[in-house]
């Protein structure tokens, strides 16, 4: 009995806004209203034996039912729509990349490229002048140990001149006149 | 309009073994569609949602083995789907300038093909305002709740099965879809829907 006027009491107050949301998240796929929820077996939910007895309620659920149900099928027809688009682009493509992807992929080699040729031509000037000046700096080198050695041959001519020109002991005196002799006798 | 796509993905999930991934191609064929959907209307952005697309079926096809059946195959692949898609909007969050490429509805086109021919032009008229006000809702919604609102509404999971496809317990879940249907009521009200 005091179950029973609980019950009735249950019925008198509408569903709230939590319960209305509760029986739609736990509504079976594709359907959204009282029928649905029947279908899952609901019979001894409170709210659902107040959902059959109240006209409001059941209207207040019916309607949120049908936005959603509304926005599911604009949902698929969009994503169908765009579907049957994307095998034209997809035939379009030469690569298996994406459009957008593809074209970022581009856009991020002409970058590359471009800074590189920058990097080139600002760096070309300076390269050439570095081995311009390695070029000089070889034949001063080399200009150098020509000298250098042309120094040091000189230099042993002259050694070899003083050896040569050496004072001879006196007792050997008579014979480099004698060699000096013949020789101009011989011219 | 209870679409093709939707009955195959059905029919496909209950034949769903893990030898199912063994023939890519009917893989594709089946479930391209679905998480083509989910990754579009998660991203607003149709390019990335076909890239996004590829590299969820390229992503299941490597990891085809790992794949113990444990869940159902359509979840698996949400599930995959759905850890890109946060990557994507990570990355995303720094490309501010992007924001003007992002592709969305054409909501009157949209709501004259789901209209059928005999409604009056009014009621065409408050068709579409009602999709365009319930699209900018569920776009406005954080991405946990759009999330699971998507998962829910569009590509009628269950719970339980959303909470695995996100990572998410079943309580999380459920709580995210009553704000998200707090949401939507508030804002058609608003709106006098």
């Amino acid at each position: 009995m005091k179950q029973q006027i609980d019950n009735n009491k249950a019925f008198e107050r509408h569903l709230s806004d939590w319960h209305i949301e509760e029986l739609l998240i736990d509504s079976p796929p594709g359907g959204r209203g009282v029928q649905s929820a029947d279908a899952a077996g609901w019979a001894s939910n409170g709210s659902l034996r107040h959902l059959h007895g109240c006209d409001l309620c059941r209207s207040r659920m019916e309607q949120l039912g049908e936005v959603l149900s509304l926005y599911r099928q604009a949902a698929v027809y969009e994503s169908e729509h765009a579907l049957r688009a994307a095998p034209t682009r997809a035939a379009n493509a030469t690569s298996s990349l994406p459009l957008q992807r593809r074209h970022g992929l581009s856009w991020i080699l002409a970058g590359w490229a471009l800074a590189l040729m920058l990097l080139v031509a600002a760096a070309l000037p300076a390269y050439l002048a570095h081995r311009e000046r390695d070029r000089r700096q070889l034949a001063d080198a080399a200009r150098n140990r020509l000298l250098m050695e042309q120094a040091r041959d000189n230099l042993l001519l002259q050694q070899v001149d003083q050896e040569v020109t050496e004072s001879v002991p006196y007792p050997l005196e008579s014979l480099t006149h004698l060699v000096v002799a013949s020789g101009s006798k011989d011219e | 309009m209870e679409d093709a796509v939707g009955c195959e993905t059905i029919s496909a999930i209950r034949t769903e073994t893990p030898s199912g991934l063994a023939d890519m191609d009917e893989l594709i064929r089946v479930y391209r569609p679905r998480v083509f959907r989910y990754a579009m209307l998660s991203l607003r952005d149709r390019d990335l949602a076909e890239t996004v697309t590829q590299d969820c079926f390229l992503n299941a096809f490597r990891a085809r083995d790992r794949y113990r059946g444990e869940c159902s195959i359509s979840t698996w692949l949400i599930k995959i789907a759905s850890n890109l898609i946060r990557d994507h909007l990570r990355r995303r969050g720094f490309q501010f300038w992007r924001s003007a490429s992002v592709s969305s509805i054409d909501v009157a086109a949209v709501g004259d093909r789901l209209a059928s021919r005999e409604i009056s032009a009014e009621a065409r008229l408050l068709l579409q305002a009602k999709l365009g006000q319930v699209w900018k809702i569920v776009d406005s919604l954080s991405l946990k709740q759009r999330t699971v609102f998507l998962l829910r509404y569009v590509e009628e999971m269950e719970v339980a099965e959303i909470a695995e496809a996100t990572g998410l317990n079943s309580n999380t879940v459920k709580s995210h879809l009553h704000r998200a249907l707090a949401a939507i009521r508030a804002g058609m009200n608003e709106g006098g829907a």
